[in-house]
């Protein structure tokens, strides 16, 4: 299959985004001596938002969802993948998990000959925070099972119906509270609420700077890519409420920024602009932020990075922390009705100047794939923006298809120039 | 000799026949998305509960609408909204266990936007008491929009009576189980399946009058001198097996003693309490199942109930038959083999898919399974 045509355009990759593997690095030889430190540790799945309150009470995290990611972006996911299926998890289940339970039933006596990132401390709990997708509890309960570990789980109210979300927030909250309870009886430890306050506001500062960011990316050309601020949402995952994950996020700012006044883009020779639907390809990130570049396309948005994780910053008030994290996991796009999709992603065409429409229909990430064909037939219908489905995964490299990327690209940004032809933006 | 009538396994062929002549004849019909929603709620709002069944038709205009990775039920509900072809409801209950059922409401929502959804999105854990309070609340919710849908009151009474008669169908039920248990071979287990569909779908009374009947008439047959090699189905969450894949079974020897699938023992496992104000029932009910249920996080481990309930059946060995892409089933099956194995049971996984690719791959997995298990080799 012939990729597609190539305007000569390339990739020109944020320096900040460097800082995000070292604070990874840190994050894992931290986790990796936890229990020789003493130190509580939790096996996390789901959604990052009661994060800050383990870092309130000094409790140590793995975070299963990042862990999957980060492990195939650093390309260490089929070993792990093998021993799940091996165990009898077929290849139809969320490849996030079978890199999780790979890891978790990962031979003891290989793991000296393996990389040091499938060594993992020992939990003390199980926590399933479920976003949107019901399959994390199954995952967690999995853990539970294998480990004989407490567990915990927060579920967020579904936005079935608009106007649901007032009241959806606050029984978040309370489950939150319960949750405090939960940490406090586990640790015999008391939740200090001035500690929490202040990473809370930590969060705040963090997040805002990310939000902007992420919005500098409305430039033309754009300063960064949907595939940096997908990246960077390490950031949020593995230093929540720290210093660290501030200065991430104000020299990406910092940096997309001065791009912007020098109209110097993050895709030399950007020739259009795409939306992104859906999780990344993570074990085939740079290769595709190449191929797109490649093509003259800038993807510059996405609801995994524009209407996620903590994308709404103003939402949070250091004084009530338990209803700012419950407003930040009710509103995210995995949690919403079809007509807010429809709604917000339109807004985001709008706002970000878009071209066309991928839609990553990744296999396993059924509940984030699940509306895409409705939401992108009503985007198109309201925004006259065409787009594409290519279906791979988020963590799995066998459900992609290179020729089946380039044909549908290539017919992409035809349809654009098609429509530019007629007159079309 | 026959022991359940045609009309009885002709219910799997049009699964909404009753419903549609109780809407002929003026009463309301609302649809229920599987598992674990009360029909006793709808009941007592004078309408037929009727769960949704998977259609045995080819999905077709429903992949413009969902992918094709999604599970059988989900993907042949889009269809036949997309096509409105869904059945005679007044109403939509959404029993939200799983995103895919979820998502699928979603689909239809926008298909058939003249038609009320109800929705509960159920707590992700069963047995734990602190999801007692917001699971009444939701089903109190749930109790005004039906009101609202059907236009009627649904009264405390008629709850509390609608959970005597529901009831008395899941004893029923038990009742046919039991006799299934002592009379292996007796009856075919897609018969039995049949009678747990007609619970589902028929309204309350017609559905107690056929599995009375087939109640009455296995207890006039003899037991079979020698059934075949004991068996127990598991597994099958929300949908019924495929009459195919059950005869298979039987054909190749196999007798059917016991299940825990969703439309089989399950359906009928847990009665609703009757010591406790109705909301708060309904809630336990919930709360409280009878069977660990895969789609939900339990303390109780499912392998703790199904190696004594198959030995209980006297089976040989488990078909564990797992709906292709039921993604909660997919995940807990791992931990059951490791136990099965552990128990030194022998057991067979089959991945059942909406559209039945190759039933001779079936055929010759089943066969030599029943083979070793005749045999007295071991396939654990």
């Amino acid at each position: 299959m012939t990729p597609p045509s190539s305007t000569g355009g390339k990739t020109n990759r944020l320096r900040s985004a460097t800082m995000i593997g070292q604070m990874v690095d840190n994050f894992y030889e931290n986790l990796r001596s936890a229990n020789d430190r003493g130190k509580v540790v939790g096996y996390c799945d789901g959604f990052p938002s009661p994060f800050p309150l383990l870092v309130a009470m000094d409790i140590a995290y793995f975070f299963g969802d990042a862990y999957s990611a980060t492990t195939a972006a650093r390309h260490l996911e089929k070993p792990l993948q093998q021993v799940a299926e091996d165990r009898g998890y077929v290849v139809e289940v969320c490849s996030y998990t079978r890199n999780t339970m790979g890891c978790i039933l990962f031979p003891k006596d290989r793991l000296a000959d393996a990389p040091a990132h499938y060594r993992l401390p020992d939990p003390d709990f199980i926590l399933c925070t479920d976003p949107g997708c019901s399959m994390l509890v199954n995952w967690a309960d999995d853990e539970r099972r294998r480990l004989n570990k407490p567990i915990f789980i927060i579920q967020t109210p579904h936005v079935y119906y608009k106007g649901d979300e007032q009241d959806a927030i606050t029984a978040l909250a309370k489950q939150f509270r319960e949750f405090v309870v939960f940490l406090e009886d586990l640790t015999h430890r008391k939740m200090d609420w001035d500690k929490l306050k202040a990473v809370m506001a930590a969060t705040k500062e963090a997040t805002t700077y990310r939000k902007e960011a992420n919005n500098l990316n409305a430039n033309v050309p754009s300063p960064g890519t949907f595939f940096d601020c997908a990246s960077a949402l390490g950031g949020v995952n593995y230093g929540v409420g720290t210093q660290e994950c501030i200065d991430l996020y104000k020299a990406m700012r910092d940096e997309m920024a001065d791009r912007v006044s020098r109209k110097e883009g993050a895709v030399i020779g950007e020739k259009y602009r795409l939306y992104w639907d859906g999780l990344p390809n993570w074990t085939k990130l740079g290769f595709l932020a190449s191929k797109f570049a490649n093509a003259g396309a800038a993807v510059v948005c996405g609801r995994y990075a524009n209407l996620g994780f903590y994308s709404w910053p103003e939402m949070i008030d250091p004084e009530h922390p338990l209803e700012s994290l419950a407003a930040n996991t009710v509103v995210v796009h995995i949690n919403q009705n079809i007509g807010w999709l429809v709604d917000n992603i339109s807004k985001l065409c709008a706002d970000f100047k878009v071209d066309g429409l991928v839609m990553h229909g990744h296999r396993t990430c059924r509940p984030i794939a699940a509306p895409q064909l409705e939401v992108l037939d009503a985007v198109s219908r309201r925004t006259g923006i065409p787009g594409i489905f290519v279906e791979s995964d988020m963590a799995d490299e066998t459900f992609y298809s290179d020729a089946q990327m380039d044909t549908r690209l290539q017919a992409l940004v035809e349809s654009i120039d098609a429509k530019r032809g007629r007159g079309g933006n | 000799m026959a022991v359940v009538p045609d009309s009885v396994t002709a219910i799997l062929a049009d699964p909404y026949a009753s419903a549609r002549r109780a809407k002929e004849q003026g009463r309301k019909v609302v649809g229920i998305t599987p598992m674990h929603f009360p029909p006793e709620l709808v009941s007592a709002a004078g309408a037929v509960p009727v769960l949704l069944q998977e259609s045995n038709e080819p999905v077709t205009l429903g992949f413009g609408h969902i992918y094709p990775f999604y599970c059988g039920f989900a993907r042949s509900t889009v269809d036949l909204a997309a096509k409105a072809q869904l059945g005679p409801f007044d109403a939509i209950v959404v029993s939200d266990i799983c995103y895919q059922t979820r998502h699928m409401s979603h689909i239809m929502r926008a298909r058939l936007p003249n038609l009320p959804f109800v929705y509960i999105q159920w707590p992700l854990e069963s047995n734990v008491e602190r999801w007692l309070s917001s699971t009444i609340d939701k089903l109190t919710r749930v109790r005004s929009q039906l009101e609202q849908a059907l236009g009627t009151r649904i009264s405390d009474a008629a709850i509390a009576e609608s959970i005597v008669q529901h009831n008395a169908q899941r004893a029923l039920l038990r009742r046919l189980y039991e006799l299934r248990r002592q009379k292996p071979g007796v009856l075919r287990a897609k018969e039995v399946v049949s009678a747990v569909v007609a619970s589902q779908v028929l309204p309350l009374a017609e559905g107690n009058a056929v599995i009375g009947d087939l109640i009455a008439r296995l207890e006039r047959a003899e037991a079979k001198a020698d059934p075949g090699v004991k068996l127990f189905l598991s597994g099958h969450m929300c949908q019924a097996v495929k009459p195919d894949i059950l005869d298979l079974v039987e054909d190749l020897g196999g007798a059917v003693v016991d299940d825990d699938l969703y439309t089989g023992y399950r359906f009928a496992a847990t009665d609703t309490p009757t010591d406790v104000p109705p909301m708060e029932a309904l809630a336990r009910a919930y709360l409280q199942l009878a069977l660990p249920c895969p789609t939900r996080s339990d303390a109780r481990l499912w392998s703790d109930h199904l190696i004594p309930a198959s030995k209980q059946a006297g089976a040989a060995g488990i078909v564990v038959l797992v709906v292709k892409f039921c993604e909660a089933h997919m995940i807990y099956y791992p931990y059951v083999k490791d136990k099965l194995v552990e128990a030194d049971v022998p057991h067979l996984m089959i991945e059942t898919e909406h559209e039945v690719v190759s039933m001779e791959g079936i055929r010759t997995r089943l066969q030599a399974f029943v083979e070793m298990l005749k045999s007295g080799r071991v396939a654990a």
